[in-house]
């Protein structure tokens, strides 16, 4: 495989792996009514970017399944759309974190493995 | 700031008509929010290109606020679509087949195939229009294919035998027709004719005669083929190759023999294929040598849209032969 096929096979394998966290990333943030742009910059304070093009359609589809909720608030120069988490978010949101832990536990192991076999083989 | 309205216009075109407003409202505050204050014109202009760069096209950004993705027909109706389209394509080539069977009788040969093949193709393409509108409007009403809820493993269907493994039983028949074909051309060229079964009159057939060298070249492969086959036991690929050539040579030589016929037939003042059916009790009584053309003719007839389909079979299953490898 050339560099650039493989450039490209890891940055599709990358965004994926990325769109996989988001929601749990996103559901995180709002414990609080924040609206979208305050939540892009949270998110990349933390080192998680996200680009309006990705997150504003995943808030309004967070939104329809009952995860979030919002109101306009008109007060400001702009009108702004601010976003909450909902009662049944929340219990999304804390499932969503044990299956998390989980995950990291068991990818911790299987890495682990895989360094030492290549570590042996080396 | 123009560049930013033009891209929300862009946006707002391809977004859902309800929802337009709103979401391009959310948008531009957002583009604003992330705009850095510039008391220069032009660096606020490059920092707007840069963030919409940033975002994608319009179309991009839209089409994730679409709920399902932007299908014609979505994933989880294509199987369903697939198989109603393969049943809807074979009931269409079966009508148009028999049309074409029909138009052979009424009409000239050649009109009849140009009309059935231009029929063929314009079923085919309207028939497809339709069935893709059905389904796009089952994936606008978000209808889903039923899935069953408990999956058993013991109601799969049972293996399929191998596709190219050869039944003997087809072959021996194959080669008892070819045989009985040759025998009837042997017996052709050894007398120059037909004959009765009671032997009585006799009835050339000029078109048979001259071409008779192609026609047992033809029948003589076809037997050499199903030897071959049933010494090997299975198909490959060289073999079905040489099928597809000699299916669809069969078929064109037929269409050519029955283009003779026709045109040795108009010279001796017997019309198209239904007057010749009209005149056969008079030839028969006459014990008329035409005789033999006309009933040829007519057997030419019918036999050509079953060649067609060999033909078609033939190259079906090489296509799906070469596709496996």
């Amino acid at each position: 495989m050339d560099n650039k096929s493989q450039a490209d096979a890891y940055d599709k394998i990358s965004q994926e792996l990325r769109r996989g966290v988001l929601i749990l990333a996103v559901l995180s943030q709002l414990q609080e009514e924040t609206h979208g742009y305050a939540l892009i910059s949270t998110l990349a304070d933390n080192g998680l970017m996200i680009d309006q093009g990705t997150l504003y359609p995943l808030l309004r589809r967070l939104e329809a399944q009952g995860l979030l909720q919002s109101q306009w608030n008109t007060e400001g120069a702009r009108p702004r759309r601010y976003y909450v988490i909902t009662p049944a978010g929340v219990a999304v949101l804390q499932t969503l974190q044990q299956d998390w832990a989980e995950l990291t536990a068991v990818m911790q192991r299987l890495l682990t493995k895989q360094e030492e076999t290549t570590n042996g083989i080396d | 700031m123009e560049l930013i309205e033009r891209y929300l216009q862009a946006i707002g075109r391809a977004l859902p008509e309800q929802q337009r407003a709103d979401i391009l409202t959310e948008l531009r505050s957002s583009l604003y929010d992330a705009l850095a204050e510039s008391d220069d014109p032009k660096a606020e202009a490059a920092q707007a290109a840069a963030l919409i760069q940033q975002m994608g096209p319009p179309q991009q950004v839209a089409a994730a606020y679409y709920p399902a993705g932007q299908y014609l027909v979505g994933p989880p109706l294509y199987p369903l679509f697939r198989t109603v389209l393969g049943i809807v394509f074979t009931i269409v080539i079966a009508i148009q087949l028999f049309q074409a069977s029909a138009g052979l009788l009424l009409n000239s040969w050649a009109e009849a195939l140009v009309d059935s093949t231009y029929d063929i193709i314009a079923s085919l393409t309207t028939a497809l229009g339709f069935v893709v509108l059905i389904f796009w409007g089952l994936q606008q009403m978000d209808v889903k294919a039923n899935q069953p809820e408990d999956f058993d493993p013991h109601a799969l269907p049972p293996l399929e035998a191998d596709a190219d493994h050869v039944s003997r039983g087809n072959q021996i028949f194959s080669i008892i027709v070819n045989l009985v074909v040759f025998t009837l051309l042997a017996r052709f060229a050894q007398q120059g004719g037909f004959t009765w079964i009671d032997g009585r009159g006799f009835f050339e057939n000029a078109v048979i005669s001259r071409y008779l060298p192609v026609i047992v070249l033809a029948s003589l492969a076809e037997i050499v083929l199903d030897i071959v086959l049933m010494w090997q036991g299975r198909w490959w690929i060289a073999t079905r190759l040489v099928s597809v050539a000699i299916n669809v040579g069969s078929f064109a030589l037929a269409l050519f023999l029955l283009w003779q016929h026709d045109l040795w037939l108009a010279t001796h003042g017997i019309g198209g294929i239904l007057t010749g059916f009209g005149d056969i009790p008079a030839l028969i009584s006459e014990r008329s040598p035409l005789l033999g053309l006309v009933l040829v003719r007519a057997i030419l007839v019918f036999s050509l849209p079953v060649l067609a389909v060999e033909a078609g079979t033939a190259i079906y299953h090489c296509i799906r032969a070469m596709r496996r490898g």
